[in-house]
C-alpha cells in the first residue's frame, strides 16, 4: 500500500506548504483542512482534499500579495522585501543576489549563450548596424574567417567564406582562389554565385569537372530567366525562347544525374566549423540553407514540348520515335529526382498507351506501376509539407517568446545596473552591510532582477529545442531541422514591430506585460505598506 | 445585519447547519453531507465566520493527530440565516409559475 500512503503524504505536504504561504487570517483554516485530512476516506479522495485546500490557501496568498489592504502572507511579512528605509533588508538583497546569481549560472550554459545572441540579434537590425547587408550580424565573422584562411592558405575555409559572404566580387575572388589551391573544390562554383562576368566561365568549368550533372544547365536557365525578369520580358511559348535557353534545357534533359552538392557543402561546413571552433548559429551551416534554384516551370514547359512532339510522331504512326520522346522525359525525371511528378505521370501513361498498341503488356504494367508510385510519392511529399507547416506554427510561438525576452532582457539588465550604481553612489561605500537604499530604488531593483531572471529563463526555454541542432550538425553532419532553424534565425533578427498580423507575438506581449504589471503591483503594494508603517512610527 | 451572498452551495451548507442547529459539525462531515469539495466548502465556511454567522472551536484529538476544527451557527447566525433562507424560499416560490387551482 505504498502508493496509497504516498497520496496521503502528498496531500499533507500540499496543505503544509499552503499554510506556509497563506496570509495570517487563513492559516487556521489551513490547519483545519489538515486536521480533517486524517478523517478523509480513500487515498485519492485524500489527495483531492489536499489539492483543493492548498488551492484555497494559494489563492488567499496571491490576493494578499496583490490587493492593497489585505494582510500580507506570513512568509513575506515582517522583514519584508521593501520594508522601511534603512540598512538593505536581507530578503531584498537575497532576492536580487539570487536572481543575478541564477542569471550568471545561465551564462555558463552554452545553449543559453547561443540563445542570448540570437535573441539580441533584433537590436542590431533595429539600430541598422550594417544596412547594406541583409546579414549584418554575420558578414564581419565571415570576412575575419576569410582573412585567416588566406593567411593559412586554407582552401576549405576560403570556399566556406565564398559561399557565405554577401559581397559578390569578394565571393568570386575567394572561390577562385580556393579552387586554384584545391581543384577538387570546383563544385563550389555552383554554390558561390559569381559576378556576371565570371558566370559563363564558371558554368563551363562545372560542366567539364562534373559531366552528366544537370545542375550547371539549370543554373544557366535560371540566369536566363532572371535576365528576362529584369527586362520584364516573360516568354511562355517554348518556340520563342532563345537558343541558349533551348540548349541549356536540352543539356539538362540529357544529363544522367542531378547533384546540388548539398552533401559536399554539409561536409565542408562541418570541417571548417570544427577547425575554426565556429559555434554562432548565424555562421555555422548558413550556406546549406540556400539551395540552388531549380527551374520547375521551365522543366514543365520543356518536358511538355517533348511530350507534344512525341504525340505528333504517334499520330503520324511513328510509334518507336514517339516512345523515344516519352522515354526522354521519363529518364530525365528519374535522373533529376522527379522534380515535376505530373510530367512524369503523363509521360508514363502515354508511353504505356503506345506499348498497349504494340501489345507489350510487361512494359504497360511497369509504366503503370511507375505512374502509381509517383502519385504515392507525391502524396507523401504533401503530407510532409503539412507536417512542416504545423512545425512552423509551433516554431512561431517559440520565436515570439524569444523575441520579447530578447527585448526585455537588456531593459531589465540596464534597470538593475542603474539601481545598483545608484545605491553605491548614494552610500559611497562598497560594504554591503552598510548600504542603504530608498524604497523606490529597492523596488525597481527587485522587479528588474526578477524580470532579468524570467527573461533569461524564457530565452533558454524557447531556444532549447534549437540549441542542439548546430552542435549535432557539426558533430554528426545530421542537418535535420536546419531549415526550421533557419526560419527561426531569420525571424529572430528582424525588428520586433513589423507590418502585418503577428498573433503569437501579440499574445506573448500581453502575457509578459501582465506579468510586469503584477510585479509592479506587488512592489507598489509593499511600498504603500512601508509608508504606512513609517507614518505610524512617526506618529 | 449584512450577510454574504447566498450561492446555491452556501445554501446547501446553511441547510446542513439548520438541520441540527446546536451540534458542532466537522468540515469533512459537512463536505460529505453537501457533496462539496474542500476547495469550495472552506471558502464558504471562512466567509460565514468572517460575518460572525459561524462560531468555530478546536477539538483536541489523540496524540500525533492534528486537532480538529468544528463549526456551528451563532445565535445571530441562526436568526439571520433562518430569515434569509425564508426570504430565498419565498423568492423561489414567487418566480415559480402558479398552477391552475393552486393556493398562492
Amino acid at each position: 500500500m505504498i502508493r496509497s500512503s504516498f497520496q496521503r503524504w502528498l496531500a499533507r505536504i500540499l496543505l503544509v506548504l499552503g499554510i506556509r504561504i497563506a496570509p495570517r487570517h487563513a492559516t487556521q483554516w489551513g490547519q483545519a483542512m489538515l486536521g480533517e485530512l486524517a478523517e478523509v476516506k480513500g487515498e485519492w479522495a485524500a489527495l483531492m482534499w489536499g489539492l483543493g485546500g492548498a488551492g484555497v490557501l494559494a489563492k488567499h496568498a496571491l490576493l494578499a500579495l496583490i490587493l492593497r489592504g489585505r494582510e500580507a502572507p506570513a512568509f513575506f511579512s515582517g522583514e519584508g522585501f521593501f520594508a522601511k528605509e534603512g540598512a538593505m533588508r536581507r530578503a531584498s538583497l537575497s532576492m536580487i543576489g539570487a536572481c543575478m546569481g541564477a542569471f550568471l549560472l545561465f551564462l555558463l550554459v552554452p545553449t543559453f549563450r547561443q540563445g542570448l545572441g540570437v535573441s539580441l540579434a533584433q537590436w542590431r537590425m533595429t539600430f541598422d548596424v550594417a544596412p547594406h547587408s541583409p546579414w549584418p550580424e554575420t558578414d564581419p565573422a565571415f570576412y575575419a574567417l576569410a582573412s585567416r584562411a588566406e593567411q593559412n592558405h586554407d582552401a576549405d575555409a576560403m570556399a566556406f567564406a565564398a559561399v557565405n559572404i554577401f559581397e559578390r566580387s569578394e565571393r568570386t575572388r575567394l572561390a577562385q582562389e580556393a579552387v586554384q589551391l584545391n581543384p577538387s573544390l570546383t563544385w563550389i562554383y555552383a554554390r558561390a554565385y559569381p559576378t556576371p562576368d565570371n558566370f559563363a566561365a564558371w558554368i563551363q568549368k562545372l560542366k567539364q569537372w562534373d559531366p552528366g550533372n544537370a545542375l550547371p544547365y539549370f543554373m544557366e536557365v535560371v540566369n536566363i530567366d532572371l535576365a528576362q525578369a529584369r527586362t520584364r520580358k516573360f516568354i511562355r511559348d517554348v518556340d520563342q525562347e532563345s537558343a541558349d535557353w533551348t540548349n541549356a534545357m536540352a543539356g539538362a534533359f540529357r544529363s544522367s544525374k542531378f547533384d546540388d552538392y548539398q552533401q559536399r557543402l554539409v561536409e565542408l561546413d562541418r570541417k571548417v566549423a570544427a577547425r575554426y571552433g565556429l559555434a554562432d548559429p548565424y555562421v555555422v551551416a548558413r550556406g546549406i540553407r540556400f539551395l540552388p534554384a531549380i527551374p520547375y516551370y521551365d522543366i514543365s514547359r520543356f518536358g511538355e514540348s517533348i511530350l507534344q512532339s512525341g504525340d505528333n510522331l504517334r499520330s503520324s504512326g511513328d510509334l518507336n520515335d514517339a516512345l523515344e520522346k516519352y522515354w526522354e522525359v521519363i529518364h530525365f525525371e528519374d535522373a533529376a529526382g522527379v522534380p515535376t511528378p505530373e510530367l512524369l505521370k503523363v509521360a508514363c501513361y502515354r508511353s504505356a498507351a503506345v506499348y498497349q498498341t504494340k501489345g507489350d503488356s510487361t512494359q504497360v504494367e511497369l509504366l503503370s506501376y511507375l505512374a502509381n508510385n509517383t502519385t504515392r510519392t507525391e502524396n507523401e511529399r504533401t503530407a510532409a509539407g503539412r507536417q512542416w507547416l504545423f512545425a512552423m506554427t509551433l516554431n512561431h510561438w517559440n520565436e515570439a517568446v524569444m523575441k520579447i525576452s530578447g527585448l526585455l532582457l537588456p531593459v531589465f539588465g540596464s534597470l538593475l545596473l542603474v539601481c545598483v550604481l545608484m545605491i553605491f553612489a548614494r552610500n559611497r561605500s562598497l560594504r554591503i552591510g552598510s548600504l542603504r537604499a530608498s524604497g523606490g530604488t529597492l523596488a525597481v531593483g527587485v522587479v528588474s532582477a526578477v524580470g532579468l531572471l524570467l527573461s533569461s529563463a524564457l530565452v533558454y526555454v524557447s531556444y532549447r529545442p534549437f540549441g542542439g541542432i548546430v552542435g549535432q550538425f557539426v558533430r554528426t553532419g545530421n542537418d535535420g531541422g536546419i531549415l526550421q532553424f533557419d526560419d527561426f534565425l531569420d525571424y529572430a533578427q528582424w525588428p520586433l514591430f513589423k507590418p502585418g498580423p503577428n498573433y503569437p507575438l501579440h499574445f506573448w506581449l500581453v502575457v509578459i506585460g501582465a506579468c510586469v504589471v503584477i510585479l509592479l503591483a506587488i512592489a507598489g503594494r509593499h511600498l504603500h505598506h512601508r509608508s504606512r508603517v513609517r507614518v505610524q512610527l512617526d506618529g | 445585519m449584512k450577510i454574504p451572498r447566498l450561492s446555491p452551495q452556501t445554501l446547501r451548507v446553511l441547510e446542513q447547519f439548520l438541520d441540527r442547529p446546536v451540534a458542532w459539525r466537522y468540515g469533512y462531515e459537512l463536505s460529505q453531507a453537501t457533496r462539496l469539495k474542500s476547495g469550495t466548502l472552506y471558502p464558504i465556511l471562512m466567509r460565514l465566520a468572517d460575518y460572525s454567522l459561524l462560531e468555530t472551536k478546536w477539538v483536541a484529538t489523540e496524540d500525533g493527530v492534528p486537532p480538529r476544527h468544528t463549526y456551528r451557527l451563532t445565535l445571530t447566525g441562526l436568526e439571520t440565516v433562518r430569515a434569509a433562507l425564508a426570504e430565498q424560499r419565498l423568492k423561489r416560490k414567487m418566480r415559480r409559475p402558479v398552477l391552475v387551482g393552486e393556493k398562492v
